[in-house]
């Protein structure tokens, strides 16, 4: 006869601790439970057969049995390694970045499997070699959608008037996305937002993923992207994710950061912003670059 | 319920259950098993406890356990300097000195970079070992070789990669533990990224003397 304590799930590690002599509590996200915590028994000897395999960024396919505390694993089989996570740190700790942001925004026992899914295609595309600062805005802004907060990026959030190109708008996370010019608020200076920056921002609401992976950005306009969705999801999340301070620190140690971005930004694609947003143009936001490399 | 425990037990059955790997009910045998011991060896327990506390310090060198500033590793004029063999934990030195195989030094870093666990490189000792080869490589005798030597796991991967970026250009070779399937271990039950590590890192037969 089946037991009936016994259930199958696909599962990706979320985050685990050493528990007691050998064994290992997981955080585990799943497309039908939502985040569960489990029990992993005797996984730390050397002879355990379920051994390394129940490690962070992959998924897995688990087999459980419900227990009073923890549910506790009985059976483990690799579902996709996703071995492009661990062999680029930038790539690691942006895949831990998302992972984080996932544990933070669901309590536990809830279905998440528009979560699920979303968490699975980032690290699909990280272990792509996607560039990792498109796959963690993207993700960042899906994320937001899922969570029922997509920030306002194209009607002013105070009197609902849609913005027009050129307007001086100003970045304010706490109303939710873009405030107009006739209203009080933070400076300018402060909360500015440029032109381009808006536009990259509705690209990565609009656009899908494997577009906006070849787009061709300045450096700057994505440095400002990842600034204002950063505070965005800071807002979002309540306060700073952990593993967000060791992604920049990872970047700037490649000299894939912010300074050195702008160092090397007149010959990756300024022209492009510098040519074209004059004309109202583009920003470089039309469409895939030849380069699909070109903005990592 | 039943009746309260005595103030100085139920003391000692919750210092005893903080400890890693003891759940409550080996809190309770622990401490009634002390109760009833020979006056001597509770005493004794409790002078070691005091001891391994007051006598045992980190190396100023390695951060390895020692007893004096500087360990018995790196007081051995035997043991070369200029090569480090760097662990997560000062258990993994005892592991390696098992061996006899290295005749270098080490350096501890107690832990491994777990950013969701709010541990970033800040709060291991990488800023020591990367003024320990700035201190090498600015005396004139950089370092020969580092072999890093951190647990085979996601955070063990991602401490050696940053160890490796940081310490580029300032040592002579960086090297990393190789990976594969333990000996006297079943192929069949190893796990996929074992078993693809194990190819990746596999070598010509000839090699193998
Ligand atoms: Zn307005
Ligand atoms: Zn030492």
């Amino acid at each position: 006869m089946p037991d009936r304590r016994l259930y199958v799930t696909d599962a990706i590690v979320l985050s685990r601790f050493d528990f007691g002599e050998a064994d290992r509590i997981l955080t585990l996200l799943t497309p039908g439970l939502g985040k569960i915590k489990a029990i992993a028994k005797g996984i730390r000897r050397p002879t355990s057969r379920i051994g390394g395999s129940l490690e962070p960024l992959a998924e897995l396919r688990l087999q459980l049995a419900r227990g009073r505390t923890f549910d506790v694993v009985t059976q483990v089989t690799m579902q996709h390694a996703w071995l492009g996570l661990r062999d680029r740190l930038e790539v690691t700790a942006t895949a831990w970045y998302c992972a984080e942001l996932v544990d933070r925004s669901l309590e536990e026992r809830h279905a998440a499997e528009p979560l699920y899914l979303l968490l699975r295609r980032s690290y699909e595309l990280l272990d792509a070699r996607m560039a990792p600062g498109r796959v963690a805005r993207w993700f960042e802004m899906r994320l937001c959608d899922e969570l029922g907060v997509r920030p306002e990026v194209d009607r002013c959030v105070e009197c609902g008037r849609l913005l027009e190109a050129g307007d001086a708008v100003r970045w304010i996370p706490l109303l939710g996305g873009v405030l107009c010019g006739s209203h009080p608020g933070p400076s300018q200076a402060s909360a500015g937002l440029s032109t381009d920056a808006l536009r990259v921002l509705k690209a990565y609401q609009r656009m899908d993923v494997e577009a906006l992976a070849g787009l061709r950005l300045p450096a700057a306009v994505e440095v400002e992207v990842e600034r204002v969705l950063g505070e965005f999801v800071r807002h979002v999340m309540e306060r700073d994710t952990r593993s967000r301070r060791f992604l920049e620190e990872v970047r700037a140690g490649y000299g894939g950061g912010t300074s050195a971005m702008h160092a090397q930004a007149p010959a990756a694609g300024s022209a492009g912003v510098a040519a074209q947003a004059p004309a109202a143009g583009s920003a470089g936001v039309a469409g895939p670059a030849a380069r699909p490399g070109a903005a990592s | 319920m039943s009746t309260p425990l005595i103030e100085p037990v139920a003391r000692l059955i919750e210092a005893f259950s903080r400890l890693p790997g003891i759940g409550p009910k080996t809190a309770q045998r622990l401490t009634y098993h002390l109760l009833r011991a020979p006056d001597a060896e509770a005493r004794t327990l409790a002078a070691a406890l005091v001891a391994v506390r007051d006598e045992v310090v980190f190396c100023d060198l390695c951060f390895n356990i020692s007893d004096a500033p500087t360990c018995p590793i790196c007081r051995d004029p035997v043991r070369d300097p200029r090569r480090l063999c760097v662990v997560e934990e000062p258990l993994d030195v005892l592991a390696i000195e098992r061996t006899g195989e290295w005749r270098g030094r080490y350096h501890v870093l107690h832990g491994a970079i777990s950013p969701m666990d709010g541990i970033g490189p800040e709060r291991l000792r990488i800023r020591e070992l990367l003024d320990r080869a700035l201190a090498a490589e600015g005396s004139g005798e950089p370092l020969d070789e580092v072999i890093l030597a951190t647990n085979p796991s996601l955070e063990g991967d991602a401490t050696a990669m940053y160890l490796a970026e940081r310490l580029a250009g300032h040592v002579g070779s960086i090297t990393r533990i190789a990976r594969g399937l333990p000996v006297g271990g079943d192929l069949e039950y190893a796990d996929e990224v074992t078993l693809i590590r194990a190819l990746q890192g596999r070598r010509a037969v000839e090699e193998v003397r």
